[in-house]
């Protein structure tokens, strides 16, 4: 059970959509647009590279121990 | 059937059978099993025959006993009938007058069932607004499973096909036999000491007897106070257990329940490729504005001939300094206007002005200007200033 430091692949994925739509939709300083574009893309490559790295190290799961405590 | 009588009447046999079998002491109580069919409920009785696969036996029920049955025979239910065997002399017909009648086996079982779900859907178990969501993202995703089961493999296999980042633990359980329902609540509460946000019971297909542990009522009650949402996949589309009812998702399959406890990963790379797009797309959107803004700006006069800008500038100063210096002029000679003006009154004041006119000024040797005869005395000098000098005279 990994203990979350940092933000969650949900949250991540959750703030992927929030710049895409801010990015898409809104009227931004263009400045502000560069930033929310290089954060979303940083994303997408953190977001993809982590379901990659979990795919490889498939095979995890273990088996409860049989006596209750 | 002596020689007097070669025969008896219908009613004498008949009434002579039925003093034999009635007078079978084991007719007068016995238990029957057998399957209802024909039944038939009228005011006062009800009329069914019970059967097996080669014989049928006529019943009747009256009904101050069908008063206290505690279900609805109906064609098709195994029963247990208790009664007598009599005979019915006038159509010579001997039937199993039934006091009780309970339903056998299965039957019993489901009878069971069905007051048990009533009672749990009374108490609200089973209510729809007591379902929760399923986690989206699940982290950790428990399955209450028989230990190395086809159910379990399945599981493990499409779960992390679908979605490798969730951490699986298995609580292996019997999941049949007399023995499963105190195994599964044991494994339940066993998952309960993990960090889990899913937990899921599986089980493949089987008799519905061979499903009865998922019927427990401590285990039911157990699940519908689990901290975690919970998925059933026990048994297949047509079983439905106590626990399906109370789970938060019910499945039919293993494959099924792996489905709904996670995200299509093939689904979220897609969504993450889209997302990339949208944002180039964007991007590439927003940039080409900027970029059209700028050279529609760059296109103004102002930036075309930026040199217009100073001509401006000089041209104002230009003319500000025009008006300075007419300002200026017209100052000086306002001024020199005005002295003349004081020169002129200045020269009408001025006291030689008067000897033009042949007045003169006298004066003692010291400067002082005589303005009476008691002012001299004989033999004081005296100097006349005239217009055009001065005569020195002696007083006598």
């Amino acid at each position: 059970m990994a203990e979350k430091k940092e933000k969650s692949f949900e949250e991540k994925l959750a703030r992927l959509h929030e710049i895409v739509e801010k990015v898409e939709g809104e009227t931004l300083p263009l400045e502000e647009s560069m930033k929310l574009y290089e954060e979303g893309k940083l994303l997408v490559a953190d977001l993809n590279k982590t379901l990659e790295e979990a795919e490889k190290k498939i095979g995890k799961f273990q088996v409860a121990s049989k006596t209750s405590k | 059937m002596d020689k007097e009588n070669p025969f008896v009447t219908v009613s004498q046999i008949n009434g002579y059978l039925k003093a034999v079998i009635e007078g079978i002491a084991d007719f007068k109580r016995l238990t029957v099993k057998g399957e209802i069919s024909n039944f038939k409920r009228y005011s006062n009785a009800a009329y069914f025959d019970l059967k097996d696969e080669k014989s049928v036996l006529p019943c009747v029920m009256w009904s101050d006993s069908l008063f206290y049955l505690g279900f609805d025979p109906k064609d098709g239910d195994e029963v247990l009938a208790t009664g007598s065997i009599q005979v019915y002399q006038p159509r010579g017909r001997y039937q199993l007058y039934v006091s009780e009648l309970s339903l056998f086996g299965q039957g019993a079982e489901l009878l069971r069932l069905e007051a048990l779900k009533k009672k749990l859907t009374a108490e609200g178990l089973f209510d729809e607004s007591r379902k929760r969501p399923l986690p989206e993202f699940p982290d950790t995703i428990g399955i209450i499973v028989g230990e190395g089961s086809a159910a379990e493999a399945d599981l493990i296999k499409n779960i992390q096909r679908r979605w490798p980042l969730v951490d699986i633990i298995i609580f292996p359980s019997l999941v049949q036999g007399a023995n499963a329902p105190k195994d599964l609540l044991r494994a339940y509460n066993l998952s309960h000491e993990y960090k889990l946000t899913t937990l899921i019971f599986a089980r493949g297909g089987g008799s519905s007897e061979d499903l009865g542990a998922f019927n427990d009522e401590a285990l039911v009650r157990a699940v519908a106070t689990s901290a975690v949402p919970t998925i059933s996949a026990v048994g297949h589309e047509v079983d439905f257990t106590l626990l399906d009812y109370v789970v938060d998702k019910r499945v039919s399959t293993p494959t099924a329940a792996a489905e709904a406890a996670t995200p299509d990963g093939e689904e979220i790379l897609q969504e993450l490729d889209d997302a990339d797009q949208s944002l180039d797309t964007a991007m590439e959107g927003i940039l080409l504005e900027a970029k059209n803004h700028l050279s529609d700006l760059a296109s103004r006069p102002f930036f075309k001939a930026p040199e217009s800008m100073y001509k401006q500038a000089e041209d104002a100063v230009g003319e500000l300094d025009r008006r300075i210096d007419l300002a200026y002029s017209n100052g000086l000679i306002r001024k020199k206007e005005e002295i003349t003006r004081y020169a002129e009154r200045l020269q009408g004041l001025n006291p030689y002005g008067v000897l033009k006119r042949g007045y003169s000024i006298t004066q003692k040797a010291d400067g002082t200007i005589i303005k009476s005869t008691k002012d001299v005395k004989v033999g004081d000098t005296l100097e006349s200033h005239l217009e055009d000098g001065i005569i020195t005279s002696k007083v006598q």
